[in-house]
């Protein structure tokens, strides 16, 4: 095999599929990267079994053929290159690959492609959907999915297509996201998987740096394959019930409180310094004041007032102040509006309207 | 199916079951429980092998090869950690195991030294053997089945490797090795059935060394003094243990590679932790089966000297020591040599159980030469 590319196209590919590559594996290769040079293109794969991700390496092939390479070592030594025409060559009958760049030569031990696992190849019907959108929803519905893997349903998002909008739900069981958003989608009927978050922040970290407007989505019974700008991603699906997110969110609040977003996302974000080692945020309404506090022992207290429309009676409710401030950051807009029924009762953050409802359960408070 | 289980030799009545379980649709969990070295492991891996590949067993795709070589991600292959499969062990493939498979038409895990579940492990493993997901399949492989917990052995359907037959040990020896006849036909009496020692002998001039070493140990005994059994004793444990530093370089080399490929310094500790692992079970199998060679090299010897002094010189196993046999045999002594095997069978038995070795070769020592003093 021998291919030339550029540093920089080396290290963007790597890059991208070194996310998918397996950190903990008993099968060595795994913990690798296969370049496959062909006459028609160069294309780099990695996978850790739950992601597997393709990309395409810019270059040309001058004798096609295939290996694999450690991710980390090749990473490192991509990086380290000098800029400019970077050549990956490896002799008939060698098992080391030579990687050589201006002065730079290094000797990497590989191994050959025929161990690496067969990447799923979903087959079907694909439909595309407006990529802004799609990521807009999962940057503020994603990052509520659980990371503990004994409930592995929570650890996923559970994705609604149709013709006209997409819906994504993901919770922990201690917060719940759900986001509706208008979006184009050439999806036929409709469409529903659980997929893992993580899935969806790396596509979301690789798309981003794509300059295409459309993913392209092939669902099959348990994969998932994303498409965008020449790079593939499949993920494999989270096969179980979601909980039944509705019966979560109460129907009706007896409190509805408008804030200025920023001012109390600062707010929150501040005296939520002084909640340490799981001590509580305050948010106490009363007199048209909303006072903002913590108190963690050995570490000292704070507290916010800002003013708000409120004149019922004195309600104070503490909560994770981690899980506040990122349901407020996750309304994108100038007003938040609190909702809440009793101290110990879930509260509601939302924007004006209802497309985006975070639920956020509430600490009990202990005086 | 051809070529899925040519490796397997003398095994007809297990790989007939199991060709056939592939014909028509495998069980969720199955138990390959036989005498070490009779190829217990390689059947494991092969039936993995015809139950992922997408040809029902073609023995030769990449599907397949993976398979045997324990590089396919849908195989897992488990083993004891330490002295116990643990429950952390089971929790994590409880967890996986409801995954689809990758890319492979099965999912399967295979357990060595299955006999190993701790009490803790063996509860979680019921559940999911209770009610397997539908692509997962099970392989507790095991040569000490009776210490499996019966409600585990009871939900396997039970393959049963026997020892080999000697005339099957000769023919592999010649044909896969190249031996002289003669010489595999002497080898093959020798290792019992176990043809993985077989093949040993027939290889590795350490493994024949040593059964010089015991052999010269058991026609000794019988004179010895108190002192000289002693050492004896000490020679005979000393070849038991001869042979565990043989697996260190290649699995501390084996852990130089995986850490050069390795992502950060969790997953080098978590290889080094595996490697180190790995190497104490290795060591612990290699003494075993260095205990299993001494009973085995020792009841062979009386065995054949009860042979000799009833006048039966054609059925020795040690042919290769006949004149030997022939100069040490005490006439009349058939009785003696008899309780001397015997002696040895009590060892085994003791052996097995986990007694403290040196203990129980002492007394085996002990009691051989009561029997021929
Ligand atoms: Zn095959």
């Amino acid at each position: 095999m021998k291919l030339v590319t550029s540093k920089q196209a080396l290290v963007e590919c790597l890059g991208i599929v070194n996310k998918a590559v397996s950190s903990r594996s008993s099968i060595q290769v795994l913990s690798g990267v296969l370049i496959d040079a062909r006459p028609d293109g160069i294309v780099m794969s990695a996978t850790d079994m739950e992601i597997s991700i393709k990309a395409p390496l810019a270059g040309r092939v001058d004798q096609p053929g295939s290996l694999v390479v450690p991710a980390r070592i090749a990473s490192e030594i991509a990086r380290s290159l000098p800029t400019g025409e970077v050549t990956l060559e490896q002799r008939a009958g060698e098992t080391q690959v030579e990687i050589r760049a201006g002065e730079s030569l290094f000797d990497l031990h590989s191994l050959p492609a025929v161990d690496f696992p067969q990447l799923p190849a979903p087959v079907g019907d694909g439909f595309t959907v407006g990529k802004a959108a799609f990521l807009e929803t999962v940057d503020r519905v994603a990052p509520s999915a659980s990371r503990d893997e004994t409930r592995p349903v929570l650890t996923g998002v559970l994705i609604h297509f149709n013709k006209t909008d997409v819906r994504m739900v993901a919770t922990d069981s201690y917060r719940l996201s759900v986001k509706q958003t208008p979006i184009e989608s050439s999806v036929e009927n409709t469409l529903q998987a659980i997929v893992p978050a993580r899935t969806l922040l790396e596509l979301s970290r690789i798309a981003s740096g794509v300059a295409d407007d459309t993913i392209t989505i092939v669902p099959t019974e348990n994969q998932m394959l994303f498409q965008v700008g020449g790079i593939y991603l499949i993920s494999r699906l989270i096969d179980g019930q979601f909980p039944n997110y509705r019966q979560l969110i109460p129907e009706t609040f007896d409190y509805e409180v408008a804030v200025d977003h920023d001012e109390v996302l600062e707010a929150v974000r501040r005296v939520g310094l002084l909640a340490q080692k799981n001590a509580p945020l305050r948010l106490r309404f009363a007199d048209n004041t909303l006072a903002v506090s913590a108190e963690s022992q050995d570490v000292g207290k704070a507290h916010e007032a800002m003013p708000i429309q409120y004149s019922g009676d004195a309600l104070e409710i503490g909560f994770n102040p981690e899980f506040l401030e990122a349901g407020i950051a996750a309304v994108k807009e100038p007003t938040v509006y609190l909702r809440f029924i009793s101290p110990l009762r879930p509260g509601l953050v939302k924007g004006a309207s209802d497309d985006f409802l975070y639920l956020v359960m509430p600490i009990r408070l202990s005086d | 199916m051809r070529g899925l289980f040519t490796d397997i030799t003398g095994q007809e009545m297990a790989v007939g079951l199991l060709t056939r379980a592939l014909e028509q649709g495998a069980s969720h969990a199955y138990l390959f429980s036989g005498p070490p070295g009779v190829g217990k492991t390689e059947a494991a891996l092969a039936f993995a092998a015809g139950l992922a590949c997408p040809e029902g067993g073609c023995g030769v795709c990449a599907t397949c090869r993976r398979v045997k070589e324990g590089l396919h991600p849908d195989i897992e292959i488990v083993a004891p950690e330490g002295n116990f499969i643990r429950k952390e062990e089971i929790t994590e493939i409880n967890l996986h195991a409801v995954y689809r498979p990758y890319e492979a038409k099965a999912k399967v895990y295979i357990f060595l030294e299955a006999d190993s579940f701790n009490i803790e492990a063996a509860n979680a493993f019921l559940k999911t053997l209770e009610e397997p997901p539908g692509h997962v399949h099970f392989i507790l492989v095991t040569d000490r089945p009776e210490r499996l917990l019966p409600t585990i052995a009871s939900r396997c359907q039970l393959v049963t490797f026997s020892p080999v037959a000697a005339r099957a040990i000769a023919a592999d020896l010649s044909g896969r090795l190249g031996v002289k006849e003669r010489e595999a036909e002497l080898i093959a009496r020798v290792a019992g059935g176990n043809l993985s020692y077989a093949r040993e002998l027939a290889t590795s001039d350490t493994v024949r060394r040593q059964r010089d070493v015991l052999l010269d140990l058991a026609r000794d005994l019988p004179r010895a003094g108190l002192l000289d059994t002693e050492v004896a004793l000490d020679d005979a444990m000393a070849s038991v243990e001869s042979r565990e530093a043989e697996v260190v370089p290649e699995i501390k080399a084996e852990l130089k590679r995986a850490l050069e490929w390795a992502g950060d310094a969790r997953t080098k500790k978590w290889l080094e932790k595996r490697s180190e692992d790995k190497i104490k079970r290795q060591q612990r199998r290699l003494r075993t089966q260095g205990l299993q060679t001494l009973t085995h090299v020792f009841a062979g010897w009386y065995r054949d000297l009860a042979l000799v002094s009833a006048g039966a010189e054609d059925a020795v196993l040690n042919r290769d020591r006949l004149s030997e046999l022939q100069t040490v045999v005490r006439p009349g002594g058939l009785r003696a040599y008899t309780d001397a095997v015997e002696a040895v069978q009590k060892a085994e038995e003791r052996l097995r159980y986990n007694v403290d070795a040196r203990l129980a070769v002492g007394d085996m020592f002990r009691s051989i030469k009561e029997a021929l003093a």
